[in-house]
C-alpha cells in the first residue's frame, strides 16, 4: 500500500563551499520511493546565480541528494524543488509496538485520549523501528510511555481530589 | 487566566499548526523551537486541562495503519484561548522590556 504525496521541497541555508547538498524529505515519516518531477535550476537569492544539477538522479530513502556545480561562494541559497513523493506505508511484519503501554494508559485517560495517545506512540515507534531498529524502538517506546505516566497519574489524581471536594462540599457546576 | 510555560507552548504551537495539531506534530513542533520535547503525557495533560478551561477544541481525526488503527485527536484554539495567550504573552513583554542582559551589545 502507497499513497503518492505532492510536496515542495525547500533548502535555505548556507553553502559555503559545497559540492554536494542534501535536502530532507519534509516529514520523517515519509519515505521516498521516486522523485518523478524538478525543477532544473536554482536562484540565489544574493546574486542571482543559476546552479545547474550535476546528477539530477541522487535521492536516497530519507532525502534527496543534489551535486551541485560551481556553488562555492554562494550564500543563502534558497531552493525549491516540485517532486512527487510516493511515501511506503511502513511494512507491518515485525513491526508491532510492544503490548502493555495500551493498558497503563487507557487506566489514566480517557478512551478518546488514551487512543490518541497510543496512536502517537505507534507513530513514533513505526518510524524508529525504520530508522534505528526494533531493539531501540522499543526500548525508546518504553521510555516514552514511563516518562509518560507522572504527568497522567498527577492529573487523574487532581480530577478526583475536585470531585470528592464537589460531591462533600456540594459544589456543583450546574 | 495564568498559563504555565507549557500550556504557552501547547497553544502556539496549535496556533502555528493549524490545522495540523495532534499530539505528534504538537511534540515534535515545540522540540524543533526549544530544543526540549514534552512528554506526550504531559502535553496530553495539559491539553485537558486547556479544554477544561474552554481554550482548545479537539476533534478525532483519520486512523492510520501506522497508528495501529488509532485516531489522531486534532487541536484547535478558541477565541478565548487566543486571548487569554495573547495576555500572558504580553505579560511577559511587559515584564522584559528595558531589561539590559549582561554582556549583551549597547
Amino acid at each position: 500500500m502507497s499513497q503518492t504525496y505532492r510536496r515542495k521541497i525547500r533548502f535555505r541555508g548556507n553553502t559555503g563551499n559545497l559540492e554536494e547538498l542534501y535536502v530532507p524529505v519534509p516529514s520523517k515519516h515519509m519515505q521516498v520511493k521516486y522523485i518523478s518531477q524538478w525543477s532544473d535550476e536554482f536562484r540565489s537569492t544574493s546574486n542571482d546565480v543559476y546552479i545547474k544539477l550535476e546528477d539530477s538522479n541522487g535521492f536516497s530513502n530519507e532525502g534527496l541528494y543534489l551535486y551541485v556545480d560551481e556553488a562555492a561562494g554562494i550564500k543563502n541559497l534558497h531552493i525549491e524543488v516540485d517532486a512527487d513523493i510516493e511515501a511506503a506505508r511502513p511494512k507491518t511484519d515485525d513491526c508491532e509496538p510492544p503490548s502493555g503501554a495500551e493498558f497503563l494508559l487507557t487506566m489514566l485517560a480517557t478512551t478518546r485520549r488514551a487512543d490518541a495517545m497510543i496512536g502517537d506512540l505507534n507513530e513514533r515507534f513505526t518510524c524508529e523501528y525504520k530508522e534505528f531498529g526494533r531493539a531501540r524502538a522499543v526500548r525508546l517506546y518504553w521510555a516514552r510511555t514511563l516518562r509518560s505516566l507522572p504527568p497522567l497519574v498527577w492529573r487523574a489524581i487532581g480530577k478526583l481530589v475536585v470531585a470528592v471536594v464537589k460531591r462533600f462540599f456540594g459544589l456543583s457546576s450546574a | 487566566m495564568e498559563l504555565t510555560t507549557l500550556e504557552q507552548h501547547l497553544l502556539l504551537a496549535i496556533r502555528g499548526l493549524h490545522p495540523n495539531a495532534y499530539g505528534v506534530s504538537i511534540q515534535e513542533h515545540i522540540k524543533d523551537r526549544t530544543g526540549r520535547e514534552p512528554s506526550t503525557g504531559s502535553v496530553y495533560a495539559s491539553l485537558d486541562r486547556l479544554e477544561e478551561k474552554g481554550f482548545v477544541k479537539s476533534r478525532q481525526g483519520e486512523a492510520t495503519a501506522e497508528r495501529g488503527g488509532k485516531r489522531k485527536l486534532y487541536f484547535t484554539i478558541t477565541a478565548p484561548g487566543q486571548r487569554t495567550l495573547r495576555e500572558s504573552l504580553a505579560a511577559i513583554d511587559a515584564l522584559s522590556q528595558g531589561l539590559r542582559w549582561k554582556g549583551a551589545a549597547v
